[in-house]
């Protein structure tokens, strides 16, 4: 046995924990070996001091410390457990809010059409549902601007045409029916035609156009409900829908079917507005406007243009967020502030942004609605000259574009 | 040796007598366990790490997990090697740990702190009662802590719960996981590099 490995032993040798015959051996070479004596020796006595060493005493403040520690660590478990709730009383939540949303998804999208909350919320009259609210809008995102376009088909435009004539003269060159019609045929049996008129939605429909017809009011008595665009449009009241459709002309029925599916199916919503008809006289002159609104918001008290809105968004200026409103609601704050009557109001599906209004106003307020209207859009399109003393009421329908959804950045 | 059995039997008693307390919702029964043990406790924990506020921050873990898992406690077993073995756990896994080996690298690359500077370095200092041999035991502790600290860790930790706490071969095995091979040889390894270590500051005595 040499030193080196005597050396390794040493240890071992000295915890007793040796083999009897490594332990004689190591014994053996100590006896002999001064260096290894050395080795053994100075070990011995660095055993003896690391086992004389004392017990370290923790500072003054150690329980204090481990209790303020507890404290945190009892208030973070606290806090976790509070929004971890243990599983036996986490599942029936979270199942019973599953069930809440399966009822609500169907509440509003399977029981009778696809209208937005808001207008079952605000109660609107539910008597009749429109021809296009049988089915429940199919391509509810579809794209904002085609829906837009889809909105005017090319015959209703003909027929707003027609209408924009004065009251009680027929519409020259774009009749499709036989003979004019008064200005003042209810609102209801006009509509009723139309649905007639779009005819194939068949048997139920038919048996709703009865009833309605039953009781609706005689014919020039304000109702309060006008349902579709084509109130001045001419017709010959108490025309048999089936020869309104059977001479329409150049439409076939089929293709006005295939319009009216079409639209269906980009998810056209209307709306009806719940308010009278004034003095019941219908308004004058029908003009079209156009606006492309610069930003989706108005920030209505700073008086600021969109403009100025989107620019303060850009740079960052939160504030011009504080008072905003859309500008679908400020345009028809300004219509009633020009004593406007608004009767139809059309909203995008997909956002729920005013896109179409209708409505009814003074010609001498026109020139103030202009200006009102640029202060939120661009210059509304086309820009017709209206003689603002004529004293008549002029039926205006303003379409609203909005920019792209990804502008501007909210 | 019959006396330290005793009082060693006293403190399990009483030990236990707090743990129970504690489980009763007695508040105060753990702060008596913690006093009971903090003595211990803090001293193997500054052993092991061979840094002051290391060694603070691992004692309170110690007991933190303590007051966590005294629930789960059988009390047929003894509670101070139930609560060696956490602290052991504790202070391994902290040496393990990557946080705690960058930090030692960093410092390696730092030059040693002075003995003045360093608050553990005082706190072994500080200690000792005895007035005749009390400067030369706290010189040596404080000597022999320096050379601890620069070994491996698993050998510092086998070389400490042998030589320092008195721990047997057995007890070190189940403690640190190793096999009772590598326990031995870490051992002699950590005691001949101790041996170089001080050779020439308390060579007197060792020669």
């Amino acid at each position: 046995m040499n030193c080196h490995e005597v050396e390794k032993l040493l240890s071992a040798y000295l915890d007793r924990a040796l083999p009897e015959r490594q332990r004689v051996r190591v014994a053996e070479h100590l006896a002999a070996c001064g260096a290894c004596r050395k080795v053994y020796e100075s070990l011995t006595v660095l055993l003896r001091h690391m086992k004389d060493l004392e017990q370290i005493d923790p500072p003054a403040d150690f329980l204090e410390a481990v209790n303020a520690r507890l404290e945190r660590e009892g208030a973070l478990k606290r806090t976790m457990r509070r929004l971890f709730l243990p599983l036996r009383i986490k599942l029936p939540l979270e199942m019973a809010a599953v069930a809440v949303l399966f009822v609500m998804m169907f509440y509003l999208a399977g029981t009778r059409d696809g209208r937005p909350l808001r207008e079952i919320v605000t109660g609107m009259d539910k008597r009749e549902i429109p021809e296009s609210r049988m089915a429940p809008p199919a391509g509810a995102g579809a794209d904002k601007a085609e829906t837009r376009d889809a909105a005017v088909a090319p015959d209703a435009l003909e027929h707003k045409r027609g209408g924009s004539a004065p009251a009680g003269e027929p519409s020259p060159g774009k009749e499709k029916t036989a003979g004019g019609r008064p200005a003042e045929v209810a609102p209801e049996l006009d509509r009723v035609d139309k649905k007639a008129d779009r005819g194939e939605k068949k048997g139920k429909m038919e048996v709703l156009v009865a009833e309605d017809r039953a009781v609706s009011p005689p014919a020039g008595e304000p109702t309060g409900i006008i349902h579709e665009e084509k109130v001045s449009s001419p017709r010959v009241e108490g025309e048999k829908p089936e020869s309104v459709s059977g001479s329409s002309g150049e439409i076939s029925p089929n293709e006005e079917e295939r319009k009216r599916l079409l639209k269906e199916s980009r998810g056209e919503v209307w709306e009806e507005a719940d308010l009278p008809l004034g003095e019941g006289s219908e308004p004058a002159r029908e003009i079209e406007l156009e606006m492309e609104i610069k930003s989706p918001i108005f920030p209505d008290k700073r008086g600021k243009s969109s403009n100025e809105t989107f620019r303060a968004l850009r740079g960052g200026e939160k504030t011009a967020l504080a008072e905003e409103e859309p500008a679908g609601g400020r345009v028809e704050k300004i219509i009633e502030m020009l004593q406007g009557r608004i009767i139809e109001k059309r909203y995008l599906p997909a956002t729920g942004q005013l896109s179409e209004v209708v409505f009814a106003i003074p010609a001498a307020r026109f020139d103030e609605l202009r200006r009102e209207l640029e202060r939120i859009a661009g210059f509304p399109r086309p820009f017709p000259v209206i003689d603002g003393n004529s004293g008549e009421e002029l039926k205006v329908r303003l379409k609203l574009n909005y920019p792209p959804p990804d502008l501007p950045p909210r | 040796m019959e006396e330290s059995i005793t009082a060693g039997n006293d403190i399990e008693r009483r030990s236990k007598l707090h743990a129970r307390g504690f489980l009763e919702g007695d508040r105060q029964a753990f702060n008596r366990l913690i006093l009971l043990h903090q003595r211990m406790v803090f001293s193997l924990c500054s052993r092991l790490m061979g840094d002051y506020d290391d060694a603070n921050d691992c004692a309170q873990e110690v007991f933190i997990k303590v007051h966590r898992y005294l629930k789960g406690f059988r009390f047929e077993s003894s509670f101070r090697t139930w609560l060696y073995r956490i602290a052991v756990n504790t202070c391994k896994n902290r040496l393990n740990s990557l946080e705690y080996r960058m930090r030692k690298k960093k410092l390696r690359i730092d030059p040693p702190p002075s003995a003045e500077e360093n608050p553990f370095a005082r706190e072994l200092r500080d200690r000792g009662d005895s007035p005749l041999n009390g400067l030369r035991r706290k010189e040596i502790g404080r000597i022999i802590q320096e050379a601890l600290n620069n070994l491996a860790p698993p050998q510092r930790m086998v070389v400490v719960l042998r030589d320092i706490e008195g721990r047997s071969y057995e007890e070190i095995v189940a403690l640190t996981g190793l096999k009772p091979g590598t326990v031995k040889s870490k051992l002699s390894r950590a005691r001949l590099a101790l041996r170089e270590a001080l050779q020439g500051k308390i060579d007197h005595e060792l020669s």
